[in-house]
């Protein structure tokens, strides 16, 4: 009978013991990854800043498409934070005419191609047109 | 004092069938002086104790999740009606683009030519050519709310532009921007980070 009794006892505390267990595991690659996760998003903000401030360094006379190409030249030299990537793309409008309407598309992805953020900047959002 | 183990060893083992009797009465409850049923409600206490804490640390993970979510949603927002504000200010600043007579219009009589060369244009058309570049970064389309132009004294010296994004959930967002047009144009809000 006690036999019976302790073997029924072990059955019930195992199962949420096992669960227990499992969950502890899991919560911790879980922990790993949200910290990973905010260590990427504040890199990514620490990045915008980091081009804000390099953008607003450029003095162009106009806001032109060379303004924009400028804007990229100046960020460029700027190497992302580590466990994020930086792209800049031009952005065109075949619409319009050539020297309008260009601006720069700035993604952040993790290294595991997930994007993080994006943003687009126009010479004059960054206060750079005269 | 004797030593009860000799005393064991001395003793002569009785035949199979005692054999059994003793290790059988090994077992029983009363010999270890344990209380019948007493094992079981302790597991199931435990048990239910291990069950109580893993929900409660299933649902704090969960709110913090969801507190992740919605602050990644929400700066998902900001960045999109941002990039959108940067490019309708970089469009409708004055003598630049073909939406250029806009900005001294009020929104309500967003129509108009900027030569004779040019196309009319209204609040459709520039949302259209803004949302053609919203749509190259994957972001969601913009809808153009209202404009209303500042002055300082004859000169136009910015205005407030006013847009609205649906967000993933379908939830709408409005957000106002501050763009100033004299000494380079510059956008601001409230809320966003200031472009100073």
């Amino acid at each position: 009978m006690q036999l019976a009794e302790t073997v029924v006892a072990v059955s019930i505390f195992a199962m949420p013991l096992t669960a227990t267990v499992q969950m502890a595991s899991q919560r911790q690659l879980s922990d790993q990854g949200q910290i990973t996760r905010q260590q990427q998003m504040s890199a990514v903000d620490a990045d915008r800043l980091a081009l804000q401030g390099a953008w607003m360094q450029v003095k162009p006379s106009t806001c032109t498409m060379q303004t924009v190409v400028t804007m990229k030249n100046a960020t460029t030299s700027l190497s992302a934070p580590t466990g994020i990537q930086r792209q800049l793309v031009y952005l065109k409008d075949g619409l319009t005419h050539a020297s309008e309407g260009q601006a720069l598309l700035a993604r952040w992805t993790s290294s595991n191609g997930e994007l993080l953020r994006q943003r687009i900047y126009t010479p004059m959002g960054v206060g750079l047109c005269s | 004092m004797k030593n009860p183990e000799a005393q064991t060893r001395q003793r002569p083992r009785p035949a199979g069938p005692a054999r059994t009797h003793v290790r059988t009465r090994r077992w029983q409850p009363t010999d270890r002086g344990g209380q019948p049923g007493f094992l079981l409600p302790l597991a199931i206490m435990g048990a239910l104790l291990l069950v109580t804490s893993n929900v409660a640390l299933l649902l704090a993970d969960l709110q913090i999740v969801q507190a992740q979510a919605v602050e990644e949603e929400r700066n998902s927002d900001n960045d999109q009606l941002l990039s959108a504000a940067h490019l309708i200010g970089d469009y409708i600043i004055p003598s630049k683009t073909q939406f250029s007579c806009l900005s001294a219009l009020e929104f309500s009589q967003w129509s108009c030519r900027v030569s004779a060369i040019r196309p009319i244009v209204n609040a459709s058309s520039l949302a259209t050519t803004v949302n053609k570049f919203m749509a190259t970064g994957d972001f969601s389309p913009v809808t153009i709310k209202n404009w209303s132009p500042t002055r300082s004294g004859s000169s136009l010296t910015g205005g407030v532009l006013t847009l609205e994004a649906t967000d993933n959930n379908n939830v709408k967002q409005q957000k106002s921007f501050y763009i100033r047009f004299p000494g380079g144009g510059r956008i601001s809000t409230a809320t966003e980070e200031p472009q100073s």
